[in-house]
């Protein structure tokens, strides 16, 4: 399978002796979902950014595919306050030139995606709930229809019951676009449920990833959250983000 | 309290029933002390003095809110223009920013005579010492706008390749206006001061006036009750330039989608 994004030796070094990340070796499948986790300040947000092509590394190589477009969901929607909604998801659009009737049907595409009708499109972001605000920032991100999704802990600030129900809007828009998506968080269970392979980083900067392959059919619902084998593997990825910490803790 | 709540009647009455307690005790002393009226004129005789000086007053005050207005407009224009050039330069920051601060503290009376040797006595002198005293508020704030953004916003328009110019005019800018709001209503109330001081010192001739000059003449010769009622329209001038600046930044916040919290 052709690989959307692949780190192959990255190290990233903001000071010589403190690698955040060292000689990293990563592939992810087109239309592949993985999760990733791993203790604070182990560099996902760091992998996240090399991702996105914000940051370079400073060894190694990270490949894209040709002229993939990667959109990148922060943890806070940073929504521009000035803007409405409609506005808002636009603005991908207009910094890369995109205009006319092209944007006014993507824009139109996005806003149904996240269930958003004519009302609410005109709206201001404090006028929004966290969560729409939130979805409003994955509509945002998903205007450009990018191949490689990255999301940055997107849901760590909202509360269960709007987590759950986001993540299975996700995976309907995952399922119907086909998009690549990496996708970072705290939450074990987030991470099994949304992915095709949780990846566990280290605790200690150097040391293997480790990767548990999800293979639960698609389309998943709430549902799976309550079978035995869910709350297996939850465990197992559990036990070895603990076992990562432990090896540092010696 | 906030500024948008200035504008409702009912916070209106508590000071007015304060001032109508204050006049009444003033006119009350006066009267009971038979103070001179030079030295404390009564109420009832500033009032007179108002009626008499009706048109004089008037003049004094449009021919000074015009140079306050100009003033402040000028600093508007040039603060902003200002705070976008130091917002694209490290540099330009680093070397400019000292000298507008110097700017801020420079002594107006220091530098009068220069600006009488310059631009001579009159109008545009007025202007040029309302401009010198208001610029920096607009300056400081703009620029704090204009670089005070989350790096996250600035990340993401990395991500879609903006250019500097976009970043400008597309987050910027349209960050930077609540803190120009907030400029804008300090440095208005420091144009008033700008203007009258300004006429104070490079500003009058014996035909065209403002309120500077008239509060200097009345004082000089201990006409007090008109001193009181030139006191009296500097403030009032004062409070409605404060007050139109005031307003126009509320009604312009609350569509700007960050308006002003009640």
């Amino acid at each position: 399978m052709r690989s959307a994004l692949s780190f192959d030796g990255v190290t990233v070094a903001f000071d010589a002796r403190h690698p955040v990340l060292e000689r990293v070796d990563l592939k992810i499948a087109d239309g592949e979902f993985v999760s990733l986790v791993g203790p604070s300040g182990c560099g996902k947000s760091t992998a996240l950014r090399l991702m996105a092509g914000l940051l370079e590394p400073t060894a190694g190589t990270v490949e894209r595919s040709e002229d993939s477009r990667v959109a990148l969901v922060f943890q806070e929607p940073n929504l521009l306050p000035w803007r409405t909604v409609e506005e808002n998801i636009r603005l991908p659009l207009e910094l890369l030139g995109v205009e006319g009737t092209e944007a006014r049907q993507r824009v139109g595409e996005s806003l149904e995606l996240i269930s958003f009708g004519s009302a609410d499109a005109v709206k201001r972001p404090r006028e929004l709930s966290g969560g729409m605000r939130m979805r409003v920032s994955l509509a945002r991100a998903l205007v450009t229809r990018p191949e490689v999704l990255l999301l940055d802990e997107p849901f760590a600030a909202l509360d269960d019951l709007l987590r759950e129900q986001l993540n299975e809007e996700l995976l309907e828009i995952h399922s119907a676009r086909g998009t690549t998506a990496v996708f970072v968080t705290h939450n074990v269970s987030e991470a099994v449920f949304l992915a095709d392979r949780v990846v566990v980083m280290p605790a200690t900067t150097g040391d293997e990833f480790v990767h548990v392959p999800v293979d639960f059919s698609r389309p998943r619902n709430a549902a799976l959250r309550a079978t035995a084998d869910f709350a297996r593997l939850a465990g197992d990825v559990s036990t070895k983000l603990r076992d990562g910490d432990r090896e540092v803790a010696r | 309290m906030s500024p948008a709540s200035w504008f409702r009647p009912a916070a209106w009455w508590p000071p007015l029933l304060l001032l109508l307690v204050v006049l009444t005790g003033w006119q009350t002393a006066v009267w009971w002390f038979d103070w001179p009226v030079f030295l404390v004129p009564a109420p009832t005789d500033v009032a007179t003095a108002v009626v008499e000086d009706g048109d004089r007053l008037l003049s004094a005050t449009a021919r000074t809110g015009v140079a306050a207005v100009a003033g402040f407009t000028a600093s508007l224009l040039g603060g902003v223009l200002i705070a976008v050039i130091f917002s694209q330069s490290r540099l330009v920051r680093a070397s400019c920013y000292p000298y507008a601060i110097f700017l801020q503290t420079v002594p107006i009376i220091a530098i009068a005579p220069l600006i009488i040797t310059w631009f001579g006595t009159g109008f545009a002198s007025v202007v040029l010492v309302t401009l010198i005293i208001s610029l920096f508020p607009i300056i400081a704030s703009t620029t704090s706008g204009l670089l005070n953004i989350d790096e996250d916003l600035l990340e993401l328009f990395r991500l879609y390749r903006a250019g500097r110019w976009q970043v400008l005019w597309k987050l910027r800018l349209p960050h930077a206006v609540p803190y120009l709001v907030t400029g804008a209503r300090t440095s208005s109330g420091m144009a008033v001061i700008g203007a009258i001081v300004g006429e104070f010192f490079v500003g009058h001739t014996t035909t065209h006036y403002g309120l500077g000059y008239l509060v200097l003449s009345t004082s000089h010769f201990l006409k007090t009750a008109h001193l009181f009622a030139a006191v009296i329209a500097s403030a009032l001038l004062g409070i409605a330039l404060f007050g139109i600046v005031t307003w126009t930044g509320s009604t312009l916040l609350a569509r700007w989608g960050s308006g002003v919290e009640e």
